[in-house]
């Protein structure tokens, strides 16, 4: 009977010496901003902003605002972050990388980069969906200090009066990832005893 | 339309560059099969008809799906008279009340036979701003797929029902299959359009429709081109019967047969 007591205090000690602190996603309000996401459309139209945190997930909507011809019509880009491993998985995107190449044999490293942009630790672009109800396309990435994922979806249906008012992703995504580690830098220099992450799994 | 690209094909390039894009969504498996979009986008390129009713065997994650659920919900409550149905913008009531008490205009049933019912009704996935922020957020591939493929359609549901007196006050209406089907109609309003990834980004084959476009404006009136040249056809989406096996949908309950219907 002591025995299994002191078993259990010792896997209580493992599991709260193993638990991950608490991540704070909030850092990324100063980050994903409205003025941030306007920047990567091409055409720079009126946003609607929002930002809210659910179940671990801090969601940043921007939605271009337009007269509706017929219900269902929308523009909207929503970026998500999450702790790292909430929407990418290392060896599932090691394995996409080297299925892509297999299907896509006959394409160049372009495509290639375009698939898997050099974006924070790594990135990869999603499926696409559409039909007559609309279509969406995302990428996500890792940031590359490997502690969160960011995840970009473009959801769109739009009427004939309205032009694509163009936004780029890949290019938000970057500009993400960049300011990011600008600001990981920062607070790495007033933090000088900061473990560094460890970068050795890839 | 500067940006249309597609209009500057020919209608048989149109379809093709719309057949690779089916092949580019139907690469990621939902549930382990081919995407219910990737499927009806390939049947619009092969149909001919546009008056072609195409059945489906109903997809998995259809069956199963939170908002095919919610509906069957409500065709339980139709059934058992405890929500009224809509008709046509009116609403009613109908189910086993109307006919345990004889009313005018339904076939009295005196609880021995068994009673068949049928109820059809809207399912709308993603029909608000919030759904949809929703379904793109946290939804699962499956409502996605669902979502792009049909997004609205009607589900209908054919019950077989028995009863029995379960006290001095009290019937029990006892489910004895239940089986649901959907329908829908796939065609693009013409008047839409929107961006996607350009399946042929990179490819240096001779037909590849600007390679070096990493995403193409789609403006659905390329579709109604390839319509009218015979390369595709909107067509009705028939989803073949299935068994409903949900318990808490199938489960008996007990009823007030003279309850007083307002």
């Amino acid at each position: 009977m002591r025995a299994w007591k002191h078993g259990t205090v010792f896997a209580l000690l493992a599991l709260v010496s193993t638990a991950a602190p608490a991540a704070d996603l909030a850092v990324f309000d100063s980050i994903i901003t409205a003025r941030l996401i306007r920047s990567a459309f091409s055409r720079r139209p009126a946003l609607k902003f929002r930002s809210h945190e659910k179940e671990g997930t801090r969601v940043y909507e921007a939605e271009y605002a337009f007269r509706r011809s017929k219900p269902g019509q929308h523009y909207l880009c929503l970026v998500s972050v999450g702790v790292a491993g909430k929407f990418l998985d290392w060896p599932a995107h090691q394995q996409r990388v080297a299925e892509t190449r297999k299907q896509y044999s006959d394409r160049d490293e372009v495509f290639f980069r375009h698939e898997f942009p050099a974006i924070g630790r790594f990135a990869q672009r999603a499926s696409p969906a559409f039909g007559p109800g609309g279509g969406s396309y995302g990428l996500s990435f890792r940031t590359t200090d490997d502690l969160y994922d960011v995840r970009l979806i473009l959801s769109s249906l739009l009427p004939e009066h309205v032009a694509d008012p163009g936004l780029d992703l890949e290019r938000l995504a970057t500009a993400i990832s960049t300011r990011y580690d600008g600001q990981s830098r920062k607070h790495q220099r007033k933090s000088p005893e900061t473990a560094k992450p460890d970068h050795s799994r890839k | 339309m500067a940006d249309d690209y597609l209009a500057q094909l020919t209608e048989e390039q149109v379809a093709a560059w719309y057949g690779r894009l089916a092949d580019v969504i139907s690469k990621k498996k939902v549930s382990g099969s081919e995407p219910f979009a990737a499927t009806l986008m390939k049947t619009y390129l092969r149909n001919r008809d546009p008056k072609a009713t195409c059945e489906f065997d109903a997809p998995d994650h259809l069956k199963s799906l939170s908002y095919v659920l919610g509906v069957q919900k409500f065709h339980r409550d139709v059934f058992l008279t405890k929500q009224k149905g809509s008709f046509s913008g009116s609403e009613k009531w109908v189910g086993v009340l109307p006919r345990i008490q004889g009313w005018s205009g339904f076939t009295k049933w005196n609880l021995s036979s068994t009673l068949d019912l049928t109820y059809e009704s809207l399912v709308e996935v993603g029909s608000g701003y919030a759904d949809l922020v929703r379904i793109q957020l946290s939804g699962t591939d499956q409502e996605r797929d669902i979502f792009a493929s049909l997004r609205g359609f009607q589900l209908k549901s054919a019950v077989k029902v028995v009863g029995a007196k379960a006290s001095a006050s009290k019937v029990k209406i006892i489910f004895q299959s239940w089986s649901c089907s959907a329908s829908d109609r796939y065609d693009f309003d013409y008047s839409e359009h929107l961006k996607m990834p350009n399946p042929d980004y990179g490819s240096k084959a001779k037909d590849a429709v600007r390679p070096g476009d990493e995403s193409i404006e789609v403006y659905h009136k390329n579709a109604k081109r390839i319509e009218d040249k015979g390369l595709a056809a909107p067509f009705d989406v028939a989803i073949k019967p299935w068994i409903v096996t949900d318990a808490s949908l199938l489960r008996a309950e007990e009823i007030d047969p003279a309850r007083k219907l307002r």
